[in-house]
């Protein structure tokens, strides 16, 4: 069974639409990152799969549960939090832990237990019983993930969780993240901040203009996108980009790191299975020291922008 | 387990309905706004009895009173009036924003992801709003004006008291669903309040309304109006059962409507 599966959804609004055809898979016990740019469809898809917004077509599942049919029915194992929390403001933090806990029928008993154990987590145990209407940015989003923890839930979605947060908040929402992975729990998580899904995620869809482009394993979508190589060789480098950008095959060169022994540079290709075996006799064969010649590992946001360009 | 699901699913079963009600009692417990009106209301209306007992020239033998029955009809239709009218506004202030102001700080999205009904949501904010009401402006006050009136005075005609406050609850408990229903349809507070005012005021507004024989009978407008007649009767019997049947009828189909608007919207 899936955490997340989608078939064929489309939404429209008037004349734009946000969704056509959205097809998704997302495995149990996976921190799955769901990326787009502005205006993608990745918040309607999250509300589709809340129940928020209807679909125009299409079906949706959450453990198996079909959306549409059973609303009420398919949250009751999904913790959610929006990119921007609001609480009632005379509540305070454990009161707003404690009502949403009774909600959830399985989670009515030990609602006590487990708001303290949520707010431990989280690190809001001194601030649990102050009005959160004078809770800091920080604090709201910090709350907001304490409150979809209350339902003891199996998937939890998280839209921009960190988007708001200093470099240290941040840091300790991926510290969260991946003790949710490690209690079981699926994490399902849209922003914007690539490189925090590259230091968490290991799943990852990208959207773009209604649509998923990519959508795959971390690791399976950083292979995909192999055009680029690592060239090591002993100093001196003199000449070593020119050389290499005369090669037709190449698109371009960076410098990685130079050190007075030797000079790492960045190549850019069109066909990488050529390049395997033409970019190190090439460079033998222009009298370099070569050290080393391997795929580089692609970054999410190279992945990222090569998969915008493509579909659009 | 999809039939169990679709049992518990049951468009007519109220998921988490006891909690999102003790949600809305505990925020009318808090509120500065209710406890304003509760204590406004609660002077005004201890005042008739208070000003009736100061007028008396002559106090007879004992410390109650006894008034002639038509200043005894007068000081209870005073009170009925008074919690009819300016209790009305009072309800009308605090369940404008029952709907919109939740809904604009997305509350209403954050608690609808959680495994509770549309309908639950709706319904808890509805009878939260009328039980605080009633209490606050109409229960409260009548205990306050009951215990100092009995005190006070002999033969007070308390059970056609108890009548009129009956009649009062009816009209509290219609302008609560009504301004829930309305807060479905409208995202803002003063186009909420325009028309509510507008629904209420009508006969006041439009006086043609008025001129139609047959409203009497059936615009819930007239429940304040009922329950001050039903202390000095002047309006056929017929109107005391029809008046809060129709507005009963009328309140639900109006929330009902907006609990199906609410079903189609996007949160």
């Amino acid at each position: 069974m899936d955490a997340i599966r989608c078939e064929g959804l489309t939404k429209s609004y008037g004349r734009v639409r946000a969704l056509a055809g959205v097809d998704l898979v997302m495995p149990v016990g996976s921190i799955f990152g769901f990326l787009g740019p502005n205006g993608a469809g990745k918040t309607t898809t999250i509300k589709v799969l809340l129940g928020l917004a209807a679909a125009d077509a299409g079906r949706c599942w959450i453990h198996g549960v079909q959306v549409e049919r059973y609303r009420a029915a398919s949250r009751r194992e999904v913790g959610y939090l929006a990119q921007d929390p609001s609480f009632p403001r005379w509540m305070t933090g454990r009161e707003v832990l404690e009502f949403v806990g009774r909600l959830y029928p399985s989670a009515r008993r030990e609602v006590h237990e487990r708001a303290a154990d949520v707010l431990q987590l989280v690190g809001l145990q001194d601030a649990a019983d102050r009005r959160c209407g004078g809770y800091s940015g920080g604090m709201r989003q910090r709350l907001g993930i304490a409150q979809a923890l209350m339902g003891d839930p199996k998937l939890v979605i998280l839209d921009e969780p960190s988007s708001s947060l200093d470099p240290i908040g941040r840091r300790d929402v991926l510290d969260i993240l991946r003790i949710l992975k490690q209690r079981g729990i699926s994490v399902f998580y849209s922003t914007h901040i690539l490189s925090d899904v590259e230091r968490v995620a290991d799943h990852v869809a990208i959207m773009n203009e209604g649509r998923v482009v990519r959508v795959g394993s971390l690791e399976q979508l950083m292979r995909q996108s192999a055009g680029r190589f690592r060239v090591t060789i002993e100093a001196p480098a003199d000449g070593l980009t020119a050389m290499l950008e005369a090669l037709p095959w190449v698109r371009g060169v960076e410098t990685a790191d130079a050190d007075t022994g030797r000079c790492a540079v960045l190549v850019d290709v069109d066909d990488a299975e050529r390049a395997k075996r033409a970019l190190p006799r090439a460079l033998i064969d222009a009298d370099f020291v070569l050290i080393g010649c391997e795929p580089a590992r692609s970054r999410l946001e190279d992945v990222f922008m090569e998969s915008i360009a493509h579909a659009s | 387990m999809q039939a169990d699901m679709a049992r518990r699913d049951n468009a007519l079963s109220l998921p988490g309905f006891d909690v999102l009600l003790g949600k809305e009692l505990d925020e009318a417990s808090r509120s500065r706004r209710l406890i304003a009106f509760l204590g406004i209301m609660s002077l005004l209306v201890a005042l008739f009895p208070l000003i009736g007992y100061a007028r008396i020239d002559d106090f007879g033998d004992g410390f109650r009173s006894r008034i002639s029955d038509d200043d005894m009809n007068g000081m209870v239709m005073g009170w009925v009036g008074m919690v009819g009218y300016l209790g009305s506004l009072m309800v009308i202030a605090s369940t404008v924003d029952a709907v919109t102001r939740e809904r604009a700080l997305g509350i209403t999205a954050w608690i609808i992801t959680k495994p509770v009904s549309r309908l639950s949501y709706l319904l808890a904010i509805a009878v939260g709003h009328t039980i605080a009401s009633v209490l606050t402006v109409i229960l409260v006050p009548a205990a306050v004006w009951t215990v100092l009136t009995v005190a006070l005075f002999e033969d007070v005609p308390l059970g056609r008291v108890l009548g009129s406050v009956g009649i009062l609850c009816i009209e509290v408990a219609f302008l609560c669903f009504l301004n829930v229903a309305l807060g479905v349809l409208f995202r803002s507070v003063t186009w909420v309040a325009i028309f509510s005012l507008a629904i209420w005021f009508a006969p006041t507004i439009v006086p043609a309304i008025a001129t139609l024989e047959w409203m009497v009978y059936v615009l819930p407008s007239y429940l304040p109006i009922m329950a001050i007649a039903l202390i000095d009767v002047g309006y056929s019997e017929r109107a005391f059962a029809t008046v809060p049947l129709s507005a009963t009828i009328i309140g639900a189909a109006v929330f009902a409507a907006g609990v199906w608007l609410f079903e189609q919207q996007e949160l």
